[in-house]
Order: C-alpha cells, then structure tokens, then sequence
C-alpha cells in the first residue's frame, strides 16, 4: 500500500520518465501498481523522477491508464469492461510493446491480461494460421518437418 | 473453433514483422501458459525457434475435458490422456513451478503406478503449486513424494487421502492447503498443519471424519471447514476469517459437551474480522458461550454469519454474548431455522434492554428463512429500535408471511431514519 498523504496535503507523487523524455507525474498509489516502481518508492530512489528507459511516453501513457483505473478499484464488472476495451487494439505492435512493459514494470493484472489477449489470438488455430496472425516464418525443411512430427507423434494423435 | 475472423482487422500484424518469436522466453512461456496444453504443443511446428518452446513451460495442466474422452471413459482414452502426461513429463525441460491434474472421471490412481512416477518428478523439479482433482471417494493415497516437494507453496488435493511418511520434516514455505472431499481416519490433517509453520489458508471442503481432527496453527488467517465430523479442535487464535459448517448423520443430536471445542475457540479469537458458523457449528458452540465466558472484546469483528434457531434459549443466549462482544460489528447475516428439540423461548428477545447499545454500529442485517416465529419478531423488533446506524435489513420469508405479519413489520419502529426493510 501505498502512504498516502494526509487530507489537506497534496498526496505524494512520483515522476516517471519515458525513454523519449516525456514526464508524467504520477500518485505514489497508482503508480506502486507497478512493482518495480513500488520497490524503487521504498528504496528511496525516485528523486528527480524515475527515469523508464524501455518504455515510450506513448506506451507509458497507456499504461498509466490502466494504472489510474485499477487503483481506483472500481466495482468487478466496471473494470473487466474496461481491461476488455484497454486490448481491444488495432495494432499488434502496440499490445506487444503493452505485454513488455507489463513485464519490465512488474503489474501483474496487465501482464495477465495482455499474455491472455495474445493466446486469444493463438487458441483454436492451425499452425499455417498462426505463422499467418504473427508473421512467423516457415524455416523448417520438409525433412526437419517430418522429424518433428514423428517425435511428437504422441500429440498430434487425435 | 474460434478462427479469428470475426475480429476482422483488430491486432493488425505489422508487415513482415515476427514481434511474438523474439518476446522474452518469461513472456512467452506465460502465453502458452494461457493455452490448453494441446495447443501448446502445436507450437512446435511453428518455426525452429518455437520448436521447444512447449517443453519448458513452467505451469503444465491437464484437464481430462481437453481431451475429448467421451461420456463414457473408456480403457483406451485413459491409456491416451496417461500418456500424453507421461510424454510431456519425460520430455520437458526445466523447472515445473505449477503442476494441474483434473481427472475426476478417469482412473488415474488405481492401476499403473503413473501418479507416483511424476509425483517423484515434480518433487525433483522445484515444484511450488499442486492441485490434483480425481474421482471422490475412492480414496487413493497420494504417493509419499508430495511429501518431498520442499518448494510447495500451495497445495489443491480433491478426493485423495495421504499419510504423512515417517522422516517428515515440514513443508517449510507452504502458505495454503486445500482438501476436498476428504475422508480422514486419523488426524493427518493436524499432523499437516502442525508441520506447515508458515500456514496462512486452510481449507477442507466436504470432509467426512471418523478421527478425532486436531488442528493448532499460530500464523493461520483464513480458516474453512466443512463437513461431517464427529471431533474438531480447533486452536487458531490469529484467523481473521473463519467460515464453519458443521453437518451430522442425520438422527444425531449434538449434546452438551459435544466433542467440539467450539466456544473455547470463539473465546481464543484475537484478531476475528469476520466469522461463519453454520450446520450445527453455532448450536455446539452455543453450550459453552455463556455470560462472561468470552473473555475479550472482539474489536476487528465485523461481520457475523450464523445458522441460529432465534427461539432456543441456549442459542438466543450465546447469541447475545457474542453481539455484546463485537462493538465494531457491521454486518449480521442469520439462517433462521427452527431445530425444534429445545425448550422455546419466545420471550428472551423481549427481555433485553433495547437501549444497551448493542448494535451501535450496525449497517446490514440479512434474515433467511423468516418465519415470524415470537422469538423472530422479538429479535428483529430489538434490532430496529437500537440500531442507529442500520442502512438495509433484509427479509427473506420464502412467502410465508401472510400480508397481516409482512405490514407489521414494515410498521415496526426504527431507530435509524434511513433503515430500509426489504421483503424478499
């Protein structure tokens, strides 16, 4: 938990950094949804900002956007609305960039939910369609395919 | 099948680009662990980089509905699902942290042997998590291995029974135990507990016992038992949630002095935030909760739930006791039944001082089964007048009130203006 700030003060915050220098400040209580930030709190080393040099001011801002919406810990059915519409992406790259920074920042209810998203996308697929939805590149030879098939041939058995 | 079509041109892959291969292995082992885990095993024949991906997921499940089994389990399709198991153990690599058998139709316990050889296998591979599901009831022993997975953080056993091997030392980090439709003969169970020192969640769900169930854990927060048992003691003085449903054989009447140490256990409580006592529980208790027998205020309690007959002078009475030791108390939710062995009382509700301050800081109060019994109507005639803070009473009578009763209790004065009886 957070230490929150007494009534009439302004409760602490904490000032992140993206990669490309954007800033945000940030409540300590949104931003210790974050692990790693939440350590970093603890330690005492967040003066002057925390500088997240693996994460892009538009992803960070992504984020905090779910932060911001998790912490105020809303009723269930509001925020499962809500994490249904965060991965509701046009683009893959962008939740891929989301699940790294998920991970990097330690927030386990996004990292849970992205890594979801992204089996959701797997679930129910041959192979050929999968290498389709993700650009994987056949680099198998017929003879390796083959050799694959037989070793795993206990799997595939249906 | 779920093709992915329908999302039309939701996740666009960017062009030509392979983000999802060169993901850190720590986030593509937690997809695939979101995949049953025959998909998993289809990744193999993705690209060379994914052709062994599968064998080192840290979490492995196998769930016999994932397998299309049939309705009736045949010997060959248990042969199939055994070994897919067998398969996947003997070629993963790596450390098994989580490990899931649900097979409650499958005779996976009986012939072969196979439970023991991967329980020795995951207790070599570090595993932290456990949860086997079998068929109930037929009581198959869980090989002595489980006992040598010294990471085991948590354990989910249904259907199984254990004992534990002579050169136990403990399951030092295990933080929670939860047994399901169990059947003890002896008190394993306490040995268990008395074994985990860093305990914090026990559950036994639908435990039938013969022996004499001794449980004593000082670090334990969340305590649930249920089931028919003919001896519980009970000595958790620091649970902060405590749920106890206590059924018999039908014909057998819990006696005073009743092989349960019920209200000795209330009396312990330290730190109780919130208390469930239901079946049979609260009337064992009920012998030994008397006036002045619960030594201190139980400050952090704050919601109360319990399966009373309002019109038993023993219940109504340790009833009482206990709201008169629970200050702070919130929210009181009662199962009202009528036992009807016991001398009724319809007037002790009548009788108390409707001014002490009982239930001071009272916000909801949830009556099931509300037959309008004297005692009933006196307890909740006592509850309205002196309860300043009540937001919600609610009333669930199952249409037995006739509309004369229901008006009556809509009539009866409250002690808060913004109480609000619903009639359910």
């Amino acid at each position: 938990m957070a230490s929150a700030g007494s009534g009439d003060e302004k409760a602490a915050t904490v000032t992140l950094i993206s990669s490309d220098n954007e800033h945000f400040e940030v409540p300590e209580a949104v931003a210790t949804l974050s692990q790693t930030i939440r350590h970093m709190i603890e330690d005492g080393c967040t003066d002057g900002g925390v500088p997240l040099p693996n994460v892009t001011g538009r992803i960070l801002a992504k984020v905090l956007e779910y932060c911001n919406k998790h912490a105020a810990a809303s009723d269930k059915d509001e925020l499962e609305k809500f994490d249904k519409a965060f991965v509701d992406i046009d683009d893959q790259a962008t939740l891929f960039d989301l699940v790294m920074a998920a991970n990097y920042l330690d927030i386990r209810g996004m990292l849970d939910l992205t890594c979801q998203t992204i089996a959701d996308m797997i679930k129910g697929k041959s192979v050929e369609e999968i290498r389709e939805t993700f650009n994987i590149k056949n680099d198998f030879t017929p003879e390796e395919e083959a050799e694959i098939r037989r070793e795993n041939q206990w799997a595939f058995d249906d | 099948m779920d093709r992915g079509g329908s999302q039309k041109k939701r996740h666009k892959a960017v062009a030509n680009v392979d983000i999802i291969s060169n993901l850190p292995d720590v986030i593509k082992d937690k997809i695939l662990c979101c995949l049953p885990i025959k998909e998993v095993l289809g990744t193999c024949l993705l690209s060379r980089k994914w052709r062994y991906t599968w064998a080192s997921m840290t979490e492995l499940t196998f769930r016999e509905d994932d397998f299309d089994l049939g309705s009736s389990i045949e010997e060959g399709e248990t042969k199939k699902f055994v070994n897919f198991i067998n398969m996947v153990l003997s070629l993963h690599n790596g450390p098994i942290l989580k490990f899931e058998l649900n097979a409650r139709r499958v005779h996976l316990l009986s012939a072969g042997g196979h439970i023991h050889r991967w329980m020795l296998m995951l207790s070599r591979n570090g595993v932290k998590e456990i949860q086997i599901r079998t068929k109930i009831w037929r009581n198959h022993k869980i090989p002595s291995s489980f006992f040598s997975c010294e990471e085991l953080e948590y354990a989910c056993l249904q259907g199984c029974i254990f004992q534990l091997p002579p050169l136990f030392t403990g399951f030092k980090r295990i933080h929670t135990l939860h047994f399901i439709d169990f059947c003890a003969t002896e008190n394993n169970i306490g040995e268990l507990v008395a074994s985990s020192p860093n305990l914090e969640k026990l559950i036994l769900s639908r435990l039938l016992s013969f022996a004499d169930i001794s449980i004593h854990s000082t670090k334990l927060k969340i305590l649930r038992v249920d089931g028919m048992f003919k001896h519980l003691s009970l000595v958790t003085p620091h649970v902060s949630s405590a749920v106890i449903n206590l059924q018999v054989n039908t014909g057998y009447v819990p006696r005073a002095g009743c092989n349960f140490n019920l209200s000795q256990f209330i009396g312990s409580l330290l730190d109780i935030e919130n208390i469930s006592l239901l079946g049979h529980a609260f009337e064992c208790a009920a012998h030994g909760i008397l006036p002045g027998k619960l030594p201190r205020l139980l400050n952090r309690l704050t919601e109360i739930t319990l399966e009373i007959d309002l019109g038993n002078m023993k219940e109504a009475n340790a009833a009482h006791c206990l709201f008169q030791v629970a200050p702070n108390l919130r929210r009181v939710e009662l199962q009202l039944i009528y036992r009807g062995y016991a001398a009724p009382t319809s007037n002790f509700w009548d009788s108390i001082d409707h001014q002490a301050g009982l239930f001071n800081n009272l916000d909801t109060v949830v009556l099931s089964n509300f037959a309008g019994s004297c005692a009933e109507s006196g307890f909740l005639k006592l509850l309205l007048e002196d309860a300043p803070v009540l937001r919600i009473a609610q009333i669930k009578d199952n249409n037995k009130l006739d509309k004369e009763s229901l008006k009556r209790l809509l009539k009866m004065r409250r002690a808060s203006k913004d109480a609000e009886v619903i009639l359910l």
